[in-house]
């Protein structure tokens, strides 16, 4: 027995030591109450401790006795779906007084971050929450549009579990305590960018698990900008067909501080004719337009610009515009979306070439038989000119003379050659001046001749009246006292027809004029058309053999249109483009106070070096040639002989301006 | 027996209790590391599932807690499973799938988590008769329940109740 009662005593000892050491996993809790476990703390309170007021609502024997953080008459936040009803029925409950006002506060105060601790009282802490009531709605909002909160997730939580509540008892204030029963619930759920969450209970507006604040806005502000190139260079908004045209779209965070989740969308949408690009970027897609991926939603690093995707193509349409926009949204915490929007024309730029001849601008116009006149020093020759090293487009195989300035308009311009006439080079060889160094062109010339003032030369002429078939005119002077229509159809000036036109009004030319296709030097033919007031050329004219030359009556008009109608110019809008969408050819000169051109067939784009006048993509062609000067009549001569009208031999010397 | 043999006798038997007791202190430690090894990584799995519904990654979540209930565990935590994967599937808007889940804990043991699960899930679904049913049977477990709060969930689940029977 004794050896029994040994081995009792051994197992007793041995018991004791394991006991003794082995470990203690039980957590320390106040006795009899797991809910309330000594240790853990949020928001600077330990469990079963007032938040507000720091009170220990511990009551030996009975525990705690707790309610719903927020009651909400029954429904507490269960009716809560979105962020609008979240924000305003916890401004309510705050600004409602009695417990809800110090639930939504706790709520509100939590995931501002604010510990416990900083008060003392409950209505320091209703305080602080109405006055930051607005940094907590930011947060809120700005969560919400981050996709960062579920407001009615359901959740299993597995006991025991982090929870919160009202004490009833001790002290009126909202506890963290440990719950001890498994339960599912619906939730709201903040969940933060690294992980951690915030989470509300719905049913009773508990705050519950380990739940972390809400990080502040971030005060990122993102501009998004649409670039274009035109031939990978700058531009002014204008292309034209076969022009490759690039758009890149940026974004660019001019912040120190990371933007959140964004979106970007990119627009594309193209009119016919000119479109006028609003203030407020427009947000319109058209004409089956895809746009290219952009890589979004994405965030955008602190004081960064980043290409979201570039699109290149080729203008393949004239009179269009084509606009692209890009929206970021939003372009700051809890704002809007914010657009840029960049168009670009796919314009023809028509241009005028001179073959045989000069152009000269500024001359005065003499009154009479007087030698003097008033030049005008401001005029100025404006055209397209694709410049580079070839410089096709507008300009004239031989001089330009301008008063003015000479702008995109080349001289010394010959065929096949691209480069020079003689020891001229482009594009101002033969300008007048070629000192002016401004664009290259020229120009600003010293004084210009005076121009005879033709229409007074005007005798011995036959009236005739509108409308005027030339076909039926002999050689001979005329005059029209008033406006004249030259109607449509060939008006053919036969083969040694010498004939003059005096118009005291303006002249609406509807067909075309033209001489013979073959004649010999003796029987030049020659139609001049002199005319106080305008000219007015219809866009279905193509061809104009002759000299035409407007002069002003009174100090008015004297103007060429090479597009209108009957005694007006086509209105400069959206239908000029394929109202005057044609070939001029001029196959003699033109005389007048000013020259509109405004023909829009082809684009100096189509230029080359090698065209002529036939094959050139001109919108205006001047072929200035021997015919205009081999048949040159003394205007209204009266001789009668028969010889008067011929020479006896031509020669051509140089120089040849 | 003299008194050597006595000695020799208490000796071999002090060996053996010591023995046994290091034999069965060893085995309580593992089963604790075991338990709580296991406890751990169900937590972590919880969490990262949550966080994925947070996310509206169901089929992720979905797949994970499918994968962990290929292994074996016991029957706390496979309940525990069954509950998170119902509650996934009732995120989702799969409720049949939910409903499913749900049942399969309840088998093991019916408890408030399951109870409050069916009735959420069958409110969503639009199933008046089943979620009236649920939430009666929450307050029931709730009303025999120890909690603190019992009396506010309680509450909670009558609004419920009333709502569904469209007294408010």
């Amino acid at each position: 027995m004794k050896i029994v009662r040994h081995i009792i005593n051994a197992a007793l000892v041995l018991s004791l030591v394991v006991s003794i050491f082995a470990p203690v996993t039980a957590s320390a809790a106040r006795a009899g109450s797991p809910a309330c476990p000594v240790g853990p703390t949020l928001y600077g309170r330990a469990e079963c401790i007032g938040y507000f007021t720091g009170a220990d609502v511990y009551k030996n024997g009975t525990g705690i006795d707790v309610d719903s953080v927020i009651t909400n008459g029954t429904r507490s936040l269960l009716d809560v779906t979105n962020v609008t009803n979240f924000v305003s029925t916890m401004k309510s409950l705050l600004y409602g007084g009695g417990n809800d006002a110090m639930g939504a506060a706790f709520l509100i105060d939590t995931m501002l971050g604010k510990s416990g601790t900083s008060f003392t009282t409950v209505s320091g802490g209703i305080t602080y929450a109405k006055n930051n009531f607005d940094t907590w709605q930011d947060r809120v909002e700005y969560y919400n549009s981050q996709g960062w909160v579920q407001w009615n997730q359901l959740v299993s939580y597995n006991a025991p579990f982090q929870n919160s509540a009202r004490s009833k008892i001790i002290k009126n204030d909202d506890i963290f305590y440990m719950k001890q029963e498994d339960e599912t619930q619906r939730t709201i759920v903040f969940s933060n960018p690294d992980g951690t969450k915030y989470r509300i209970k719905k049913n009773c507006g508990n705050l519950v698990g380990s739940s972390e604040k809400l990080i502040s806005v971030p005060s990122y502000n993102l501009s998004p900008s649409v670039g274009v190139t035109v031939n990978g260079g700058a531009t002014d908004g204008v292309a034209q067909v076969g022009d490759t045209i690039k758009f890149t779209y940026q974004v660019t965070n001019s912040s120190g501080q990371a933007s959140g989740t964004t979106t970007c969308t990119i627009y594309g949408a193209s009119y016919t004719g000119y479109h006028d690009q609003p203030d407020t970027p427009e947000a319109v897609n058209n004409n089956g337009y895809v746009a290219p991926g952009t890589g979004c939603p994405r965030t955008f690093a602190a004081s960064s610009t980043v290409t979201l995707a570039t699109e290149t193509f080729t203008a393949s349409t004239f009179n269009q515009t084509i606009c692209r926009s890009l929206f970021v949204d939003p372009y700051k915490a809890n704002a809007g979306a914010k657009g840029d929007e960049t168009c670009v024309v796919v314009a023809a730029k028509p241009y005028v070439r001179v073959f045989g001849g000069d152009v000269s601008v500024g001359n005065g116009i003499s009154t009479g038989t007087s030698t003097t006149c008033t030049p005008k020093d401001s005029a100025s020759i404006n055209a397209w000119n694709n410049g580079g090293s070839t410089f096709t487009g507008a300009g004239t195989q031989f001089a330009a003379l301008a008063l003015g300035s000479i702008d995109e308009f080349a001289t010394a311009e010959t065929t096949g050659a691209g480069g020079s006439v003689g020891n001229t080079t482009l594009p101002s060889g033969l300008a007048f001046s070629n000192t002016d160094t401004g664009d290259g062109y020229g120009g600003n010339f010293a004084s210009l001749p005076c121009i005879p003032d033709y229409y007074s030369q005007a005798a011995n002429t036959t009236a005739v009246t509108s409308p005027l078939n030339i076909s039926s005119l002999t050689t001979g002077s005329y005059k029209v006292s008033g406006n004249l229509t030259i109607p449509a159809g060939t008006n053919a000036i036969n083969p040694e027809n010498r004939i003059t036109v005096y118009v005291d009004g303006d002249v609406y030319i509807a067909g075309d004029i033209k001489y013979p296709g073959g004649f010999t030097y003796d029987k030049t033919p020659l139609f001049e058309l002199v005319v106080q007031g305008n000219i007015y050329i219809a866009p279905g004219v193509h061809q104009l053999d002759g000299a035409y030359i407007a002069q002003q009556k009174s100090g008015a008009k004297g103007a060429i249109y090479t597009c209108g109608s009957a005694y007006a110019p086509y209105a400069i809008d959206e239908t000029m483009y394929s109202n005057c969408n044609s070939k001029l050819v001029v196959n003699g000169l033109f005389s007048a106070y000013q020259v509109y051109l405004m023909r829009t067939s082809g684009t100096v784009s189509q230029s080359k070096t090698t065209e002529t006048g036939t094959t050139s993509s001109a919108a205006e062609v001047f072929n200035y040639n021997p015919a205009l000067w081999i048949a040159q009549p003394a205007a209204g001569t009266t001789t009668t002989n028969s010889d008067a009208l011929k020479y006896d031999a031509i020669t051509s010397l140089p120089p040849i301006l | 027996m003299n008194k050597k043999v006595k000695l020799l006798v208490l000796s071999i038997a002090l060996i053996v209790v010591a023995g046994l007791g290091v034999f069965l202190y060893q085995r309580h430690v593992n089963n604790n590391n075991k338990t709580e090894t296991e406890k751990i990584k169900y937590a972590q799995l919880v969490e990262n599932t949550q966080s994925l519904v947070s996310a509206q990654k169901y089929d992720q979540a979905e797949t994970l807690w499918q994968n962990y209930l290929k292994t074996d565990h016991s029957k706390t935590y496979t309940r525990g499973a069954y509950v998170q994967l119902a509650t996934t599937y009732s995120n989702a808007q799969k409720y049949d799938q939910a409903i499913t889940y749900y049942k399969k804990a309840e088998a093991i043991e019916s408890k408030l988590d399951v109870v409050t699960g069916l009735a959420y899930t069958y409110e969503s679904k639009g199933d008046k008769t089943n979620a009236i049913m649920y939430f009666n049977k929450a307050i029931s477990l709730t009303e025999k329940s120890d909690d603190p709060s019992k009396s506010a969930d309680i509450q909670g689940y009558k609004y419920e109740i009333s709502q569904l029977e469209g007294k408010q």
